[in-house]
């Protein structure tokens, strides 16, 4: 029986925490999977956000301000690295560069300005409920509803509208782009924009439940840009697939090993599962 | 003389002095910057090993914190088991080229942005292992290397001679034949293979000889240190020899060593009362580098004493 | 007559689309094809499958009865197919001499005194030895073409396959490729870089009637009628086609 609890517990926590995973690649999945940059910063997105929640709900006392502050902020600071980086935008090698100075300077101010010992923030709703003899935050589960809903928009927003149209038209064909009259450093500049602002949002919806230190940014990097390339670029529903996968399959592996182990496991799997899938697939649809 | 062979000589020239120079540098300078000095050298070999994947073959790699920790370790046992330290080393660049060669034939499988993931991913999976092994690595708490107390000057002229090895052997081998086949495939890959050659194989190759210097680089630092820890292998290593490479000049075999030399310089000035905002600088630098030097420091001189040249040839003729 | 190359049935589907159909073609030894077709027709794309660049989605290529179908590039390369590319090839970071050197040392990668004396014989063919100092971004655009069609020699192929080797290059410079070209494979008497074939797209019609033992007219992906020039500048589509292009 004990085996069984832990293995269900496990299971709803993998979910949870793959839905948030798969907002923070959705934003990854906007910027490198439809417009094509490929952006290291996008972790580092993330982690200001995690941190402007504790900062915002500390000072002003309000999550749910924080939670809308964030990803405004975080969006806007996207616009501005886009803005600086957009000469090399095109050119993989150099923005994988660019962006990683991008990912040194944020997470050096972060250390700079709030230092390394971890933040943490008490969950905005308190209360559980009890599974299997263990208290199940309410919190996790109103995050993952959050999260599903933004991403619910996100797939109107790309599939419904003529946005995610235009996102694929300047990635696959700039100069027709052009001749179409869409004014494509603007896209470049929303999208950017777009994609930083979810890393925003999910920072500070994830920033209750884990420890928020500067160098929380490059891992989460790592594992959300293996999900979006798992999923195929540009895939919502894939990358969500994906998330949750990875995250289902972290959970039962955390019950059987150590975390360390667990994440070990987990990081392998993917990158094998990656390594033998051949032709990903990069059309997209 | 031709324009080209005078250039030629004028680089030999210029760095037989700078080698000098640094040679009989110890003799002025205190105990602390003879130490700071030794440790640039070795963030020099360790930069110059990613410079080979990246200044000449075109792999943007973020692994070579793999082979760094791979290396610090491998000495590390070399001296408990009582190798001696020249058989150690040799263990040393063999581990690195082994593991070069297992992590580069996974790496080239897959292309442009996600190459670089694979690495990214490999280097934190191998701090990760080396975290979850404290049996072998130690952990957090590390290792000591059981040596024998040894003059700081005298360590110096070990890590001098070796920089001075690996620098020359790097240059052998980016002058060669194959060293033309690394260029040729930073150059345009697809049109290596077209011109016959198995540009998977060399890129291979390449990983394989950085992974062997990254590895001596990393022993040598375990050596000089007398410690080694499982944050041998974390990715800020990876991320300091890029940094290092591509302020100094990628693509030269001096760039690596200058931009060592500058940050650590940079880093000194800063001292502990500024010491936080040098990551903060370090970014920022990075992004400025790629937005308007891409060459570096190297790259930068280069054309200015090639203009300067070219303008005095034009005068005299 | 012994053929030389063979396809069988090739064709390529890109995303549901037909770029090449069921292309069954020969060349004899000692032949030189031009291929020529309108914008779109697949040009292009033939010469980058029988290059290797390109994998076909059905049929099959031979070179001297050997199949070559589902090996890599390189394979192509090393059993003696030679590709210009539509767009200049050279190194742009490599100087020409290391240019030239790159493409010969293949064969041979340890062999210095053979590299040098095939590069010195690469580069007195080309004409090219006033400029072996410079990087190959400071050449011209002629000079580069020049220069990817010596690189492509290095390999001493039996077949050259060339896409539109003159395109954009002045005139002088652009007789000067074709006379080249012509003579590697006129005057295959023991001479090195001797080809046994060629086949070159190009736009400009009188080139391709000039050059050509035989003539094919892509379209759409097919060949609409192979033969001598003269047969070919006869059929109907042709004319129609050179009516609306201007006729030479």
């Amino acid at each position: 029986m004990e085996l069984v609890s832990q293995i269900l517990f496990g299971l709803l926590n993998g979910v949870t925490w793959g839905i948030l995973l798969a907002l923070i690649s959705s934003g990854l999945n906007v910027i490198f999977g439809l417009l094509g940059i490929v952006n290291v910063a996008h972790g580092s997105f993330y982690m200001v956000g995690a941190y402007l929640a504790w900062l915002i709900t500390t000072q002003l006392g309000s999550f749910w301000l924080a939670l809308f502050l964030a990803p405004l902020i975080v969006g806007m600071l996207g616009i501005l690295a886009e803005f600086i980086l957009k000469p090399v935008e095109q050119n993989h090698t150099l923005s994988v560069l660019g962006t990683f100075g991008v990912t040194l300077a944020l997470q050096g101010s972060a250390l700079t300005i709030w230092g390394g010992a971890p933040k943490r923030l008490s969950a905005p709703v308190g209360w559980k409920f009890s599974l299997f003899g263990t208290g199940y935050s309410y919190y996790r589960i109103i995050a993952a509803a959050i999260s599903l809903i933004t991403l619910i928009c996100l797939w109107f927003l790309l599939e419904r509208t003529d946005v995610g149209l235009k996102f694929r038209a300047v990635q696959e064909d700039p100069e027709l782009s052009v001749a179409a009259g869409i004014r494509v450093p603007l896209v470049y500049s929303l999208g950017f924009g777009l994609g930083a602002a979810l890393a925003g949002l999910s920072g500070a919806l994830v920033a209750p439940t884990v420890s928020i230190t500067p160098e929380m940014g490059l891992r989460i990097f790592a594992i959300v840009f293996l999900i979006v390339i798992a999923g195929g670029l540009g895939r919502i529903w894939n990358a969500v697939l994906f998330a949750i996968v990875f995250s289902v399959v972290r959970g039962l592996l955390t019950t059987f090993f150590n975390p360390t182990a667990a994440l070990i496991a987990t990081f392998v799997l993917v990158l094998v599962f990656l390594l033998l899938r051949k032709n990903l697939p990069t059309s997209r649809g | 003389m031709s324009g080209g062979s005078k250039r030629y000589l004028m680089k030999a020239v210029a760095s037989s002095v700078a080698v000098t120079s640094i040679g009989v540098l110890p003799l002025f300078l205190g105990r602390f910057q003879v130490v700071l000095l030794t440790e640039v050298i070795i963030w020099g070999v360790f930069a110059l090993s990613f410079n080979l994947i990246y200044g000449y073959t075109g792999m943007l790699s973020f692994g070579q914190s793999m082979f760094f920790g791979a290396g610090a370790y491998i000495l590390t046992y070399g001296i408990i088991w009582e190798f001696g330290l020249p058989l150690s080393l040799v263990m040393v660049a063999l581990g690195g080229a082994l593991l070069g060669l297992i992590v580069g034939a996974v790496a080239v499988r897959v292309r442009g942005a996600k190459f670089f993931l694979v690495t990214l991913v490999g280097a934190i999976l191998f701090h990760l292992i080396a975290l979850d092994n404290r049996w072998l690595t130690g952990g957090d708490d590390g290792l000591l290397v059981p040596l024998q107390f040894r003059g700081i000057t005298e360590n110096f002229y070990l890590i001098y001679g070796f920089g001075l090895f690996v620098g020359l052997v790097t240059f052998a081998i980016v002058k060669s034949p194959v060293g033309l086949v690394f260029r040729m495939i930073k150059g345009d890959r697809e049109r290596a293979e077209l011109l016959g050659y198995w540009t998977d194989g060399y890129r291979i190759l390449s990983f394989a000889i950085g992974g062997a210097i990254a590895a001596l680089a990393g022993g040598l630092y375990g050596y000089t240190t007398g410690f080694v820890s499982a944050d041998f292998f974390h990715w800020s290593y990876s991320a300091d020899a890029v940094v290092w490479t591509v302020l100094g000049g990628s693509g030269t075999i001096a760039g690596p060593f200058v931009g060592a030399a500058l940050l650590t310089f940079i880093r000194e000035v800063l001292s502990s009362t500024w010491g936080v905002v040098y990551p903060v600088l370090v970014g920022l630098l990075l992004v400025g580098l790629v937005l308007g030097f891409p060459d570096g420091v190297v790259g930068l001189l280069g054309r200015i004493s090639s203009r300067y040249s070219d303008k005095k040839g034009a005068d005299g003729g | 007559m012994k053929e030389l190359l063979v396809t069988r049935g090739l064709g390529l589907e890109i995303d549901r689309k037909n770029i090449i159909r069921d292309v069954d073609t020969s060349l004899a030894v000692g032949e030189i094809k031009g291929v020529m077709g309108p914008n779109g027709a697949g040009k292009s794309t033939f010469l980058r499958l029988l290059a290797g660049e390109l994998c076909p989605t059905s049929g099959e290529i031979a070179l001297r009865g050997e199949d070559m179908t589902s090996k890599p590039a390189r394979e192509f390369n090393k059993s003696g197919i030679s590709y210009v590319s539509q767009r200049p090839g050279p190194f742009p970071d490599l100087t020409v001499e290391e240019n030239v050197r790159g493409a010969v040392q293949r064969g041979s990668l340890f062999s210095r005194r053979s590299v040098r004396s095939k590069v010195d014989t690469l580069v007195d063919l080309i004409g090219i030895q006033a400029k072996l100092g410079l990087s190959a971004r400071e050449l011209s655009y002629g000079e580069m073409r020049t220069l990817d069609v010596g690189m492509a020699l290095a390999s001493e192929p039996v077949l050259l396959l060339a896409d539109e080797p003159t395109a954009g290059v002045s005139g002088d410079v652009a007789d000067e490729i074709i006379t080249l070209l012509k003579g590697l494979c006129r005057s295959n008497d023991g001479r090195r870089f001797g080809l046994d074939g060629l086949i070159f797209v190009e736009h400009d019609k009188g080139t391709v009637f000039h050059l050509a033992d035989r003539v094919g007219f892509l379209r759409e992906g097919r060949f609409v009628v192979e033969g001598s020039p003269e047969e070919v500048r006869e059929n109907r589509a042709v004319v129609q086609y050179l009516a609306e292009h201007g006729v030479d």
